[in-house]
Order: structure tokens, then sequence, then C-alpha cells
């Protein structure tokens, strides 16, 4: 038998260390605390998007068009999408700048205040 | 204290009128006035821009406009006043919901003058008597600037509204304030309702 390491996962990483650690191995280890160093660095911020992020009580929505596209950079009061509620159609502007990473609804879905509509990666 | 400018337009082409004020909205800014524009249109029947075109039934020689507002179909004619309140949201701390009961309140308050008992339902807005729709409201707002407004059904011929469904509802019939209170004038709502709109605006208490 050989000598094991295991990986969970970049945040929590595991490794088990055996006494008859192969230098192969102990490059491995040493790479892969270099990478996860490095990836702290590039920590990403990003923040959801909800109905309430635009400035009411807006409890629930219907999801007319969406203005941007994913991986898209957008700045601050762009308009992000359209929606209705209680007969009227808003141009919902962007809260904050930065780049678009998920749209979570399609258009003609209808959205409550809890859901989140969009991921935006934050601009640093 | 807050200042408008108020213009009375008259009887009017809807897409002329609808032009002008998405070019205002669309090109105002942070010193841009607040405007309401206080009108009558001459016979459409309007598309929401999320609206069922089935829901026009027999449209015949009246003009049928897609628009870019909320809601679902309507009908405008001579004898309704419509008032669109062309303002900049950010001014008044308000939202939109809030500023679609704040345009309820408005009509409720002004027929309430005259006894009318109307009233506001929660789950479609506008204003309704006895069950039928006497207002209706549809709005859009760009960088939280409004444009159009609301159409209250004052003295006018109501027969174009049984060629659609109107807001979508099949079983929803329309009324009017001569119905209630015959003493009424266009003039008397033109300008009741638009100082109800601005006393409710200077107001503070929709924030």
């Amino acid at each position: 038998m050989g000598s094991t390491i295991a990986i969970s996962d970049q945040n929590s990483h595991c490794m088990i260390y055996h006494p008859e650690l192969t230098l192969v191995a102990l490059k491995a280890i040493i790479l892969y605390n270099l990478l996860t160093y490095n990836n702290a660095k590039e920590t990403i911020v990003a923040r959801d998007i909800y109905l309430h992020d635009f400035g009411d009580m807006i409890e629930k929505a219907t999801i007319r068009q969406w203005q941007v596209q994913e991986h898209e950079s957008i700045t601050q009061d762009q308009t992000l999408l359209t929606f209705e509620t209680a007969k009227a159609i808003m141009e919902a502007p962007s809260p904050v700048s930065g780049k678009v990473l998920k749209l979570h609804c399609q258009p003609g879905e209808q959205v409550t205040h809890e859901m989140p509509l969009a991921t935006i990666e934050l601009e640093q | 204290m807050t200042s408008f400018v108020i213009r009375k337009m008259g009887v009017t082409d809807y897409q002329a009128i609808w032009s002008q004020m998405r070019d205002l909205t669309l090109n105002r800014d942070a010193s841009t006035p607040d405007e309401i524009w206080v009108l009558q249109h001459y016979p459409v029947f309007t598309l929401g821009e999320g609206a069922d075109p089935q829901h026009v039934l027999n449209p015949s020689e009246i003009l049928v406009v897609a628009t870019d507002r909320g809601g679902e179909v309507t009908y405008h004619g001579p004898g309704q006043v419509v008032i669109y309140p062309l303002i900049d949201l950010k001014r008044y701390k308000i939202g939109l919901r809030s500023l679609v009961r704040l345009l309820e309140d408005a009509v409720i308050d002004w027929l309430h003058q005259y006894s009318i008992e109307a009233y506001n339902d929660p789950e479609a807005p506008g204003v309704y008597v006895a069950g039928q729709k006497i207002c209706a409201i549809g709005l859009r707002t760009h960088r939280r600037c409004v444009y159009h407004g609301l159409a209250l059904n004052v003295a006018m011929d109501l027969e174009p509204f049984s060629r659609i469904h109107p807001c979508g509802d099949a079983s929803l019939t329309p009324t009017q304030v001569i119905d209630w209170a015959p003493e009424v004038t266009l003039l008397d709502a033109e300008f009741g309702v638009c100082k109800t709109v601005i006393e409710k605006l200077d107001g503070g208490h929709y924030a």
C-alpha cells in the first residue's frame, strides 16, 4: 500500500499523512497548499438580488424580460430586468456594479420576495 | 412643497402622447421638474406589455395599440379623464406599489366627496363602485421615474368596453361617475383628481 492523500474540498481541506509518504505525494501536498493559498486571494464576493432591492415592499411579481445576460459586466443603476407587479412595469435598476453570475428566473415566471432573481459578483 | 408642471391637454391622440411621455421620461435627469398631464384620448384600445391580445374581442373600427405599461387591455375615449403622473419616485421616497395605492386613494377620496362609495381591491389594482370598475391604472417606471397613469370613466360612451374583456376579466363591467353623481362635469373630475393626487404626493404618507 502506498501513501494516501485525501482532499475533501478547497474550503475545508483535509489531508491524511501516511508514515511512508513518497516524495511525489509530498510535492502534491505543497502544490495543493500553494493553489489553495492563491485561490484564497481570489475569493469572490457575490450578492443575490431580490424584489426588495427595488425600493418597495413588493411581495410578488411576474418577470417580463432580462436586460442583461450571464457573465455580462454591469454598472449600478443599469436596468437589470423588467417585471410587473400591481399593473405596473418596473425597469429595475441594479443596486450594485459587478458581473452577472447567474439569472435565477425566466420571463413569464411568477416570483416572490423570498426568491433570488440574480446573483451578481461585486466589483472589488 | 413640491412643484409640478401641470399640462391640461384636451382630447389627444394616444400614440402621440405615449411617445411624448416616454421621451420625457427616458431623457429626464435629477433636475427635470415633475409633470402631471391631464387629458382625454380619442377612442383607442390599449394593451399592457404582458396582456393577452385575445381579450380584445371585436375592436371593429377602433385602433388597438400594444403599449409598454403594466396591466391588461383597456379602453380610452372622450369623456374619460386620464391623468399621467410623470414623476421621479426618488423625490417622494415612495415605491411603485405605494404609488399605485396613492393613485387609487386619490380617486377614492375624490369620489367620496360626491358620496360615491368607491373602493380598491388589493388583488386587482384600480377603483370600483358596486362591483363595477370606474378607474383603471397602468404604469411603467424607468430609473424610478413614472409614466402612464390612471383613467377614470366620468361621462363617456361605455359601449366599447363590451368589445373587450376589461383588465382580462370577462365578468368585469365598467361604470362611470355620472351614473352615480349626474351633477359632476369633466372639468370637476380633471381638477379634483389632479388636486387630490398632488395633495397625497405632497403629504408624504405613502413612504
